[in-house]
């Protein structure tokens, strides 16, 4: 080959290394080539890159030509910096060195590999002052280099160097985005965490999430929570991740506090454990869940000098955690042991209330038990030993009628203040029959079988209250006792409200009055049966029934009350959300209703007029058909005459002896109180 | 004669109690509550014939008027203010025996569960005797 033609093919190879550093991305690949391209087209022997080490103390053999470099990689071959190589040698001084007949060269490294060598060339590779390491090219042949290939060489050395220092700055580039967007990941993870550290109080759903967390962010092989057992003894795993999490769990996997484990170690000593590579580890728990596990962290869950447990980290790698990775996920472990420490206290809480509770309960069955035996055993003392007097005074000799007769009148307040009991005490017992009703109608029911002043009452319904769901009988029973509460409070008026709840679903009525009102400290006692703040000739059993029957009714009673200037009582019923529309039709044609005007009132004439019937008011002698209210059935029932035949009294809640007493007035029939059209036409049909 | 006075809150209770302890011979003054019964104590001991042996219900309504538990143990350690020699029976109609012990620290004579007059007649004269 002319020297020409050998310049112009040196210049070939200048230009495809030129087009590689600039093509090939992977620094292996590079250098590999590099060196395929100076021996094929050099025709040199051998062509190997050397780069330094970590330590700068070797240049470590990086791509070789041939046979020769593959066996010299696979033996890590490494010549040290400044030692007896070319190799060392150019990289220590930062020069090339050429040996053209490397028997005279006193620093040539004899290679086994390599027994051919007769010339070398130790080109270093350096980028401004720094030196990354050294290219060796060798000949067979001795003086085989040129001054032109030494130059092109250098030239081909110096585009490489600036190649492997961008592609070390690339790897660092990438390895640093990669390690911002893992450190993003890992705060989203913290912040996931945090958030259901702030939102989770039940512990069974928060530890299983922060392990999944956990695992999902890092991509880590395996996370589990322990938590210290109450007997200070074991750390007991209460979540794990993945199907290794689920089996260990369903074991009641435990490990010893200060045993032979990192856990146990970590939640003992309340520092974090730490094992980069775990078969060097002795206190490493060999788990057969989790036979993978080559990194395993193990955080201590703490609150102040408080170790509650702790948090099991796993990765299939060796040194798989970072120093951001131990940071955040230390950060979590704390955050996650405040919340369990919340949660435990919230759990002493609950406890500690549900205690309270108990006793309250107890105190007041007790109460209401104490209360029961002192009013029978005082309605029923004066039984007993009335009786021994007049038998003793039986005796005599002269009979002392007055007092026998006042010991017979003792005897007979007593027997019927029991008898009276037993009524209060059955009635909300009874059956109930849920159904719509108007309430400010029972209200009215109410205040005619107890007896009530007209002229004391207030009735007041809203024009949108609702129908109540609820069973009429009880329900007159009900506002019966609130409305003898009032009367027996001294009140002078009584105002009762009906209207639509703020509680939906709900309708809501208020009695209030301007009697002497209930004592702050009586409020929560009325309630209970035989409690009477009335004295006693008062049973006591009106408000515990009324209780009873709203209950059951799946409504609520409460009271309001300023001392001296009277007391409410606000009742709260399941209200009805629609009332089917009804066929009345087949009711008679002309129908007289004599009812006090109100809101049933109305009712029944609207849905009988929007059917195209007859409606009159009071007693109409050409009407088919007569619905007359229990309120006015006294005072109508002896100008029916005739028309008695064809009366119906609707009763809200009609008592066997007024059944009797209407009947035998000669009335067609007594009936339930209808309060929708349904109701209206099955009494008319 | 020996001046008793009772209080109690159930009126059939506390005429019963009056009607025997009358035959029996015993000047019985009455009183439904704690204030009244501390009243009526009072005119007595301010006159010439003081109560001799007071008889207090348990459960009766307080000196504020409202039904307590242990009220009679209240007008009794009134009542011992006024007359520290004063015999005092508390009245029940169960027997409980932290009450009982509480009535006897306050300086009750005796404790005695309504139910056979006789009986109190007979505790009332050994007392006295």
């Amino acid at each position: 080959m002319t020297s020409s033609e050998r310049q112009a093919k040196l210049l070939g190879a200048t230009v495809r290394v030129a087009n590689n550093i600039a093509s090939i991305l992977d620094p292996q690949e590079l250098l590999q080539k590099t060196v395929d391209i100076i021996c094929d087209e050099f025709n040199f022997y051998y062509a190997g890159v050397f780069l330094l080490d970590d330590e700068n103390e070797y240049a470590v053999l990086k791509a070789g030509r041939g046979k020769a470099g593959d066996a010299m990689l696979s033996e890590n071959h490494k010549l040290k910096v400044g030692g007896n190589s070319m190799i060392g040698a150019s990289i220590g001084s930062q020069h090339a060195r050429i040996a053209l007949d490397v028997g005279e060269e006193a620093i040539h490294f004899s290679n086994p590999h390599l027994p051919n060598t007769r010339s070398e060339m130790a080109l270093p590779l350096t980028v401004g002052t720094n030196v990354l390491g050294a290219v060796t090219v060798q000949s067979e042949e001795g003086a085989a280099f040129s001054d032109a290939d030494i130059s092109t060489l250098q030239g081909m050395a110096d585009q490489l160097a600036i190649a492997i220092d961008n592609a070390h700055q690339h790897a660092e580039n990438r390895f640093l985005l990669n390690q911002a967007q893992r450190r993003a990941r890992l705060l989203d993870a913290a912040n996931e965490v945090g958030r259901g550290v702030a939102s989770i109080l039940d512990l069974n759903e928060l530890l299983p999430k922060t392990v999944d967390i956990i695992c999902e962010a890092y991509n880590f092989y395996y996370a589990g929570v322990f938590l210290i057992d109450e007997n200070k003894e074991y750390a007991v795993l209460r979540a794990g991740h993945g199907k290794a999490g689920k089996a260990m769990i369903a074991d009641n996997h435990r490990l010893k506090l200060g045993g032979n484990s990192m856990i146990g170690m970590a939640a003992r000593e309340r520092i974090a454990r730490i094992s980069l590579d775990v078969e060097g580890e002795d206190s490493f728990f060999r788990n057969p869940h989790l036979p993978n596990t080559r990194s395993e962290m193990a955080l201590p869950l703490c609150t102040g000098y408080n170790c509650l447990g702790a948090v099991t980290v796993q990765s299939e790698e060796g040194n798989a955690f970072s120093d951001d990775d131990i940071q955040t996920l230390q950060t979590m472990a704390d955050h996650l042991a405040i919340a369990i420490n919340n949660a435990n206290l919230l759990n002493k809480l609950e406890q500690a209330h549900a205690e309270l509770l108990r006793t309250k309960t107890y105190e007041a069955l007790s109460s209401a038990t104490t209360e029961a035996i002192h009013w029978i055993g005082n309605k029923a003392l004066p039984m007993t030993t009335t009786t021994a007097r007049m038998m003793e005074d039986l005796e005599q000799p002269t009979l002392d009628v007055e007092s026998l007769k006042e010991d017979l009148e003792m005897l007979d307040t007593s027997a019927k203040l029991i008898m009276e009991v037993k009524e209060a005490l059955l009635g909300p017992a009874r059956e109930t029959a849920p159904r719509p009703v108007t309430l400010s109608d029972i209200w009215l029911a109410s205040a005619y079988q107890t007896g009530l002043q007209s002229d004391t009452l207030t009735v007041k319904p809203a024009p949108s209250a609702p129908l109540a769901f609820g069973d009429s009988v009880q329900l007159v029973r009900a506002f019966g006792n609130l409305l003898n509460n009032a009367v027996e409070s001294g009140a002078k008026n009584i105002t009762i409200e009906t209207e639509a709840s703020e509680t939906a679903g709900f309708v809501k009525t208020t009695i209030s009055d301007d009697g002497i009102g209930i004592p702050e400290e009586m409020q929560d006692k009325i309630w209970a049966s035989f409690f009477t703040t009335k004295g006693e000739k008062f049973k006591g059993m009106g408000l515990a029934a009324c209780l009873h029957i709203v209950s059951q009714l799946g409504g609520s009673i409460r009271v309001e009350s300023v001392p001296e200037k009277g007391a409410s009582f606000i009742v709260e019923l399941p209200a009805v959300a629609s009332i089917p529309k009804a066929d009345l039709s087949n009711a008679p044609q002309t129908i007289a209703i004599i009812a006090p005007a109100g809101e049933w009132a109305d009712f029944t004439k609207e849905a009988l007029e929007n059917t195209g019937k007859t409606v009159s008011n009071g007693i109409d002698t050409n009407a088919d058909i007569l619905l007359l209210d229990e309120s006015l059935a006294d005072e109508t029932l002896p100008s029916l005459g005739e028309l008695g035949g064809k009366t119906l009294v609707l009763s809200a809640a009609p008592s066997v002896e007024n059944i009797t007493k209407y009947l035998q007035a000669g009335v067609k029939d007594v009936v339930l109180k209808p309060y929708t059209a349904e109701e209206l036409g099955e009494v008319l049909g | 004669m020996p001046k008793l006075l009772l209080v109690d809150d159930e009126a059939l209770v506390r005429r019963s109690m009056q009607k025997t302890l009358l035959r029996k011979g015993f000047v019985v003054e009455t009183a439904s509550n704690c204030t009244e019964g501390l009243e009526t104590f009072n005119a007595a001991y301010n006159s010439d014939a003081p109560i001799d042996i007071a008889l207090l219900d348990l459960n009766m309504p307080n000196f504020d008027g409202v039904p307590a538990h242990a009220a009679g143990l209240d007008l009794l350690t009134k009542l011992r203010e006024v007359d520290p020699g004063l015999i005092a029976i508390v009245l029940t109609a169960y027997d409980e025996v932290d009450t009982a012990k509480e009535a006897v620290k306050r300086g009750a004579r005796s404790y005695f569960v309504k139910g056979r007059e006789q009986g109190l007649v007979d505790l009332i004269n050994e007392i006295l005797t």
